[in-house]
């Protein structure tokens, strides 16, 4: 299976990190983008870099400050003096895979400006639109919303990231194996593409045909009708929110090479899809997302 | 204090002792004191074992406590059987039943029990406010059965609530139907004339001074009458029960003979009414002063009161006509008229004065003033509290001596003194007046208006009504019995409280209780016939209506039942889901247990390390259910397989 031999291959760099790889590729597979919330320095521009290189990807790496313009991401028209035209100069949003870097440090105009492009896969600038490659995957990383010079995004923006991780600390004995080893990024040179474009698109064309029975379109409903009826949130979860559950359970149940859904899969996806979806009401001061995400789940019958 | 309070808050039991001692509060007017006692003591003792306990009674202690309670409940009523004994003794055992229960199943049965003690308060008072104070019961027994069932499930007080008035309102319609067409039967229910814990009130069959001052302390209803034609004046309200004629010198008794026929002559059209009599152990029929006409069953004897032939144990009705203007033409027997003129003689100066009378009269007529004028010229009161008449000649000691008295004193010596002139008389014992209640037009009598009067013999006149009351206290016979007795330091309260807003209430409260009698009480065996006659149109035996009743409740269930079919949301589950229940339910006996969201595969693996002898059949029944619940293609047999897997397989723990 080529999945498995992609996952297989970077788990060999980012180490102990099985399941955030394979929600990563879960979410490469459903043509969702990836968004990264966590500490600097915990491997979040490694995955997005191995990731990358094994499926073989353009890649561009975009750093978000709080002085960086719409057009330092979409691109610019320059007026070109030998043909007395404005030739258009892309910006890094062209590439297969863009890893948007702290884009919670950029200003809203600009956060918006990517956020738009990831949404319509194609960039309209001064009057002209400009299609985006295929497959088009960004991996954006978020600081803490807590730590200072940040814009957090908002939930109507949350909303455009079809998966959240969180990477965490590693473990004990894969943080042993890390200090122990090679530099990842010298052993990130070595690797070569696994898969090809075509492959990989041809996955993410299988992956939307993994069967879902209509027990398992009853399971999605009930999760959702609970959580828009739960007092536990603000909110209840979106149609959209619904249908990403749904594809990336089917991503989920193709990487563990099945061709249909089970509620594990629905299970396993969860968290990654729905938790950054959620707000948790005021009133629920004593617990986070994380355990109301988790009591709903277990709160409905299978 | 307050965490007590809360931890009898969350007790079960308290739920329980509340709601016994709610059914059982009408039956402690009934039970004797010391058995009253007793359950406040056991009450008291539950109550404590709550917080602690180590308080909760020995086995023997309970075997003691059983025979001594049996005892004083046989001591009370002499047997077991009976309405008093029995339901006695249904309330001093449930309550000692409460002392021991701590369990579920105890709080079951003592909640059925209460159903069966609020049955038991019916056979005591059918009244509409018995009847209000039952159904309320009825709702604290439903939410107490609800919160011993739901205690796990933590339902709120509203919600125990809300079902509880959702039940009582379903089952409206069925007891609607039981009550409309429950066949009648008539006749006593069981053997209610054994009671002998209600005694009567009321007239008495003789007449003694004291015994009428005595029911003026009784607000207690008598009957109810209600006019078709306009209503009488005050002062022709006299509603007799019985004729006085035998008298020894102090109590006047009835006589058995009768007299021959009397033609009334009408000079007006009579009053038609209605009377309702309340249930009061008494024979008497109330007619207003004089009788015509009674409806079918009863007689009127004649001396013009009629009786029944068994105290009324219950409501009764009977309608009737009276004349007020009207004279008598008949002869009085020889006989008769030496019954009426009968005296002890013992009253020397009572004979002597009465004689003087006779002498100087020209009539029989002229008699009776110069009687009336001496009792409204001389020094006489009209008082509740006369002084009692102590020496044989009691007329004497009353007519020249203490001079104050109440209408029985003022009939008897009137009687007295008319037959020592020769004039014969009678006393008439009944009531007097009537409180119209302007709502539904009804005039209610009760036992404050008890009267005594008397009748003479007039010659071409016949009977005639003289009541020497009216010539001490007027006000008594042209307003009523608080107007009369004003000036009196010991009224009774419910003649003193005469403020215009309780007297509404209290016509809106007879309003209610009349319309509870009318409908609901006098629903009885001939009634139910009528009505349901009137409604289907055709004649009814008993067998037609016990049909009847069963149709309906049959008929009414079969609705009830549709009606849930058809509005409660049921699961369609098929026979996959079914047998994977039965797997489930295999697995959970043999000791592991599904988690609510757990999914198949999880489950799977669980399962395998609990029952790892069983890997192959176990997956392969997970297998068949991922492939039918969840795979693309899947056919019957496959669905086949699975229930047949699940049917043999055997899971034993290890």
């Amino acid at each position: 299976m080529p999945v498995s031999k992609c996952i297989a291959e970077s788990a060999k760099i980012v180490v102990g990190k099985n399941r955030e790889i394979k929600l990563a590729i879960c979410c490469l597979l459903s043509q969702g983008h990836l968004l990264i919330e966590d500490l600097p320095g915990v491997g979040k521009t490694t995955l997005a870099l191995t990731l990358s290189r094994v499926f073989g990807l353009d890649f561009n790496r975009l750093q978000f400050t709080s002085d960086l313009l719409p057009a330092d991401v979409t691109g610019i028209s320059v007026f070109d003096k030998r043909t007395n035209e404005f030739t258009f100069h892309p910006g890094p949003v062209f590439n297969q895979l863009l890893l948007a870097d702290e884009i919670n440090r950029a200003t809203p105009k600009t956060q918006s400006a990517l956020l738009e492009a990831m949404e319509e896969h194609k960039v309209s600038v001064d009057g002209k639109t400009y299609l985006l490659p295929t497959p088009f995957f960004v991996i954006a990383t978020q600081n803490p919303s807590s730590q200072v010079g940040t814009f957090a995004l908002p939930e109507s923006q949350l909303d455009r990231f079809f998966i959240r991780i969180k990477m965490g600390y590693p473990d004990a004995v894969a943080e042993k194996r890390l200090l122990s080893g090679q530099d990842p990024r010298l052993l990130m040179e070595q690797i070569k593409p696994t898969i090809s474009t075509d492959e990989l698109l041809q996955m993410q064309h299988q992956t939307a045909q993994v069967h879902v029975s209509e027990a398992i379109i009853n399971y999605i409903l009930q999760i959702v009708d609970k959580s828009r009826h739960e007092n536990a949130f603000i909110h209840g979860l979106s149609p959209r929110a619904a249908m990403a559950l749904k594809r990336a359970a089917q991503s989920w149940a193709f990487i563990h090479n099945r061709d249909y859904v089970v509620p594990e899969d629905i299970q396993a996806v969860f968290s990654a899809v729905c938790e950054h979806r959620l707000e948790r009401h005021i009133e629920q001061h004593d617990a986070s997302v994380q355990q109301l995400a988790k009591e709903l789940l277990d709160s409905i019958d299978l | 204090m307050i965490p007590s309070i809360k931890k009898l808050a969350n007790e079960p039991a308290s739920s329980v002792i509340l709601l016994l001692m709610l059914v059982s509060l009408p039956h402690f007017k009934y039970i004797p004191l010391t058995s009253a006692l007793i359950i406040i003591a056991l009450l008291c003792w539950r109550v404590l074992v709550i917080f602690k306990k180590k308080f909760r009674p020995a086995k023997l202690l309970m075997f003691f406590f059983t025979l001594l309670l049996a005892a004083i409940v046989f001591q009370h009523a002499g047997s077991y059987s009976g309405i008093t004994a029995g339901s006695h003794l249904l309330v001093v055992m449930s309550f000692l039943k409460l002392l021991e229960s701590t369990s579920e199943r105890d709080y079951r049965l003592l909640v059925i029990l209460s159903i069966f003690i609020i049955a038991t308060n019916f056979l005591f008072s059918q009244s509409f406010y018995t009847a209000l104070y039952m159904c309320f019961c009825i709702f604290i027994t439903l939410i107490t059965l609800l919160s011993i069932n739901q205690k796990s499930t933590q339902t709120s007080l509203t919600e125990k609530i809300k079902s509880s008035l959702k039940m009582m309102a379903l089952s409206l319609p069925l007891m609607i139907i039981a009550f409309v067409f429950f066949p009648r039967i008539n006749g006593q229910l069981w053997h209610t004339n054994s009671q002998t814990s209600h005694a009567k009130t009321g007239l008495s069959e003789s007449m003694e001074p004291g015994q009428i001052s005595q029911l003026v302390f009784s607000n207690e209803l008598v009957f109810r009458a209600r006019f078709n034609s306009a209503l009488p004046e005050n002062k022709q309200l006299y509603w007799r029960a019985m004729t006085l004629w035998d008298y020894d010198g102090k109590k006047w008794q009835q006589i058995s003979s009768g007299e021959s026929e009397t033609q009334i002559h009408l000079l007006s059209p009579p009053h038609q009414y209605t009377v309702t009599v309340e249930a009061n152990n008494n024979k008497w029929l109330y007619l207003l002063d004089l009788p015509v006409t009674l409806s079918q069953g009863f007689m009127i004897n004649t001396d013009f009161t009629a009786r029944l032939t068994q105290p009324a144990r219950s409501l009764f009705q009977y309608s009737a006509s009276s004349a007020s203007d009207y004279y008598l033409s008949n002869q009085l027997d020889a006989d008769i008229r030496q019954i009426a003129l009968r005296l002890p003689g013992l009253n020397i100066k009572t004979a002597e004065l009465a004689r003087r009378w006779q002498q100087n009269s020209a009539s029989t007529e002229d008699i009776i003033k110069k009687a009336l004028n001496y009792f409204s010229q001389e020094n006489f009161y009209y008082t509740l509290s006369p002084p009692r008449l102590t020496t044989v000649a009691s007329t004497d000691q009353f007519l020249f001596e203490s001079r104050e008295g109440f209408c029985e004193h003022y009939a008897s010596a009137f009687a007295v003194l008319m037959r020592a002139a020769g004039v014969p008389s009678r006393i008439v014992q009944g009531y007097l007046g009537g409180k119209f209640n302007p709502y539904n037009g009804i005039i209610s009598v009760d036992q404050s208006m008890a009267h005594a009067w008397n009748e003479v013999w007039i010659a071409h006149k016949g009977w005639v009504r003289i009541d020497p009351t009216a010539a001490i206290a007027p006000e008594r016979i042209n307003k009523d019995i608080n107007a009369a007795l004003k000036d009196q330091p010991d009224l009774p309260l419910h003649l003193k409280i005469d403020f215009a807003a309780l007297n509404k209430i209290r016509q809106f409260i007879d309003l209610i209780d009349n319309q509870w009698n009318q409908w609901i009480l006098n629903y009885n065996d001939i009634n139910q016939k009528k009505f349901l006659e009137k409604l289907s149109r055709q004649e009814l035996t008993l067998a037609d209506i016990s049909q009847l009743f069963i149709k309906f409740m049959l008929g009414a269930l079969i609705l009830t039942v549709m009606f849930f079919y058809l509005t409660t949301k049921r699961q369609k589950t098929d026979p996959v889901t079914k047998a994977y229940q039965r797997f489930l339910l295999k697995a959970e006996r043999a000791g592991l247990k599904k988690q609510k969201s757990e999914g198949p595969s999880d489950f799977n693996r669980r399962l395998q390390l609990r029952f790892p002898h069983l890997k192959k059949q176990i997956t392969q029944i997970i297998d068949l259910y991922i492939e039918l619940k969840f795979q693309k293609s899947s056919n019957a047999s496959t669905a086949q397989r699975f229930i047949r897997a699940v049917q043999h397989l055997k899971i034993r723990k290890k």
